[in-house]
């Protein structure tokens, strides 16, 4: 299984790799630095058939160059990934944030400034991947 | 007939009278004389009747000794009635036997065939047997003449005649009495009635002589003269009332303009439509006109061409309903420059509810304008600012403080006691900056309203914000208690965020004994007054107003976590809707924190920062 992570940050990017390590997850993590290349590489999934295909995106929603919900229309717009899984994680608590993740029918998941509470990412994707039975 | 419409009343009561009493006696008249020569007639019939069966019997032996001269001698005893013209006694053979003529007289007996007593042309006519024993011996004629009957009429109608006289003379004189009871009171209402036409001389009374018809007219009369007279008094009064209120209004109005030219302030008043009708002298100094053009002034040229549409939408709004009448606009300067204005407008309403004339003010609030828009974008540049910085700080800040611990947990046993000490500095700073961040972002976003605000059930975000320290609660052994709460107009989130920080103090600063906290609501003065009551430390009455401000704690030690933002935040999302907040508290035995917030929503500036949220 495929998971794409867009995270401009290494260190958070890190955390999630750790929290996902931990869970135990069978998982392979892929990395987009911002939102275009999270982009780059589901348009390559889509043209590619060699390429890997994402089975879930794990996304930031503050990125250079194309901002997540950005990426998230697109993605919508497009054709094969469609209905992509997406989990938004994110240091943002924003009401209208939240209201527009809930809009598009997203995970929302706020980073915790905790090493522990930052480890709860591991079993909030299990549950979602088990909710989109991926797992 | 016409003759007689036109006489005077005088006259025709008279001659009323006369006709009736003339036609009257003459009927009377006539009949007495008819019905008198009927009578008559018979009774002289009956008395000839009798006559003849006397003369008759008388004559029946004169007829049966065939002795002439004692017949002719029977008759001759009617001389003594002079009306008896003839009287004649026949043989049965037809021959005369004997007779009887008045003295001069030429005419004989009448030649009757028949035994009869009847009236001719020649008089009354009579024959009858002269019977002996129920046999006929003879027959008797009489002729008597009637000149007495037209006798006694001449008589009959002279006398008549003669009363006709004496009544027509009576009835005269009765009507000039008359003339007192019914023609005078009449001319009197006439004399009257051109004396008042003539004169307008509402005053004049007729005298009331009788207590007839003409009587009650008369008073009519006089009643209308009455009402007529005070009406007229009346109007004279009112017109007079009127000049009074005239000069009375010029009197105010040369006050008002005197008042008026006398402030700093422009003013002007326009008629009921909104026509401008006057203009103190700061106008014309402002616009720079020479003098108040009053007939063309349309005031709309002077007004900033983005302002007018606005302008003249809500005066004409105002015009049509009488609400006041409330701008913000700029008006050009006499050298083409716009300044702002604030001009409110008042209808004076007259005691129907009426519009009377608009009185309006236009006062220059130019440069308090600028300065308040100057403050408002550095207000939002300061707010946008914080929001942007507090959310972009989160992510280096949060790595620091999780990468410190985790340098703490796996790097342990490298570092030495001093770099372990370090290292805990690092992180609790981390950590105390991160809780930092998350107040200050907190509270911009109590500064931050919708557009639209929905009512929300206080109650039920208080249960939500219990649900979500129920934790704390517990970790406390707290009752929370609450009375019914209103439906408010705010953002859910804001009155959470009130509810939690206001419950989360009263949680915190506790004294030994489980905290009791109580949450109630009262309606007064257009708002709702909430009070969050609690039984812990209390707080000394200086700090009262400083706990208010952003970072502002009363206690430093660790007993007390936090940051010393929450009551700032309260006060900022309070003041957002247009309430108040405040602390009653008693030092030692609790603290009572009360806000009001307005029962109909309040214009509340919207500020736009969440968009800049990433």
């Amino acid at each position: 299984m495929n998971l794409l992570l867009a995270e401009d940050n290494l260190p958070d990017a890190l955390l999630v790799r750790e929290a996902i390590r931990l869970e135990g997850l069978p998982v392979e993590i892929h990395t987009a630095k911002d939102g275009e290349e999270a982009i780059d590489f589901i348009s390559r999934a889509e043209k590619d058939p060699e390429a890997p295909c994402p089975d879930i995106l794990l996304l930031d929603l503050n990125l250079p160059k194309l901002d997540g919900f950005e990426v998230v229309r697109r993605i919508r717009a497009g054709t094969r990934f469609k209905d992509l899984v997406v989990l938004i994680v994110t240091s943002s608590d924003s009401p209208s944030d939240r209201r527009k993740a809930a809009e598009f029918g997203l995970q929302y998941f706020r980073k915790p400034t905790s090493y522990q509470e930052f480890l709860k990412l591991g079993s909030v994707l299990k549950r979602c991947l088990q909710e989109n039975q991926l797992l | 007939m016409k003759a007689f419409r036109d006489m005077p009343i005088k006259q025709k009561l008279m001659l009323i009278l006369m006709s009736v009493t003339t036609a009257s006696l003459l009927l009377a008249g006539l009949g007495i004389i008819i019905v008198d020569s009927l009578l008559f007639r018979e009774s002289l019939q009956r008395d000839v009747a009798a006559l003849g069966r006397i003369v008759a019997d008388n004559s029946t032996a004169a007829l049966s000794f065939d002795n002439a001269d004692d017949a002719t001698d029977t008759l001759a005893s009617l001389r003594a009635r002079p009306h008896i013209v003839a009287a004649c006694i026949y043989r049965p053979d037809g021959a005369v036997f004997a007779q009887y003529k008045r003295p001069g007289e030429t005419l004989g007996c009448p030649q009757v065939v028949q035994d009869e007593v009847r009236f001719t042309a020649a008089g009354l006519v009579l024959r009858r047997p002269i019977e002996l024993q129920g046999r006929r011996i003879g027959t008797l004629e009489l002729l008597y003449d009637v000149g007495e009957i037209s006798d006694r009429t001449k008589l009959y109608g002279s006398i008549v005649l003669g009363v006709l006289l004496i009544s027509i003379l009576i009835a005269y004189l009765l009507s000039t009495r008359l003339r007192d009871v019914i023609a005078d009171p009449i001319s009197q209402l006439v004399r009257a009635t051109t004396s008042v036409s003539g004169t307008g001389d509402y005053s004049i009374r007729v005298q009331k002589l009788t207590g007839d018809e003409l009587g009650v007219l008369v008073d009519r009369f006089n009643e209308m003269l009455a009402g007529i007279q005070s009406r007229d008094n009346t109007s004279t009064r009112a017109l007079l009332e009127r000049e009074a209120a005239l000069w009375e209004a010029e009197n105010a109005r040369e006050r008002f303009h005197f008042m008026a030219e006398s402030m700093p302030q422009k003013i002007f008043t326009a008629t009921p439509r909104g026509e401008v009708d006057y203009l103190n002298r700061q106008w014309t100094t402002f616009t720079g006109l020479p003098v108040a053009p009053l007939k063309n002034w349309n005031w709309t040229r002077f007004v900033h061409p983005d302002d007018l549409e606005a302008n003249t939408t809500s005066w004409q709004h105002s015009i049509e309903t009488g609400e006041p009448f409330h701008c913000e606009h700029r008006f050009r300067r006499a050298d083409g420059v716009y300044r702002w204005h604030l001009t409110r407008a008042l209808a004076m309403q007259d005691t129907h509810g009426l519009t009377s004339m608009w009185l309006g003010s236009s006062t220059e609030i130019h440069e308090q304008k600028e300065k308040e828009e100057e403050l408002r974008r550095a207000n939002d540049d300061l707010q946008q600012f914080a929001y942007s910085a507090s959310h972009d700080l989160q992510e280096p800040i949060r790595n620091v403080a999780v990468y410190s611990e985790i340098i703490a947990k796996r790097y342990h046993d490298i570092l030495d006691a001093e770099g372990r000490q370090f290292l805990g500095f690092l992180t609790e700073g981390g950590r105390r900056l991160v809780t930092l961040i998350n107040d200050l972002l907190a509270y911009t976003r109590a500064g931050v309203v919708s557009e639209e605000t929905p009512s929300v059930d206080a109650a039920e975000v208080l249960t939500h914000t219990l649900a979500d320290l129920a934790e704390v609660i517990r970790e406390n052994k707290a009752t929370v208690t609450l009375d019914p709460l209103p439906h408010v107009y705010m953002g859910e989130a804001h009155l959470q965020q009130v509810f939690q920080n206001l419950i989360t103090n009263a949680l915190k600063y506790r004294r030994e004994d489980p905290p009791r906290i109580h949450v109630s609501a009262v309606n007064g003065n257009g708002a709702w007054r909430f009070s969050v009551q609690d039984n812990g430390i209390g707080i000394e009455p200086q700090y009262k107003e400083k706990i208010f401000g952003v970072f502002k704690r009363l206690h430093r030690d660790q007993k007390y976590s936090g940051t010393g933002i929450g009551l700032a935040i309260c006060k900022r999302v309070v003041n957002r809707y247009g309430g108040r907040i405040w602390i009653e508290s008693e030092f030692g035995k609790g603290t009572t924190v009360l806000f009001t917030v307005p029962q109909h929503p309040v214009g509340i500036p919207v500020e736009s920062v969440e968009s800049s949220a990433g």
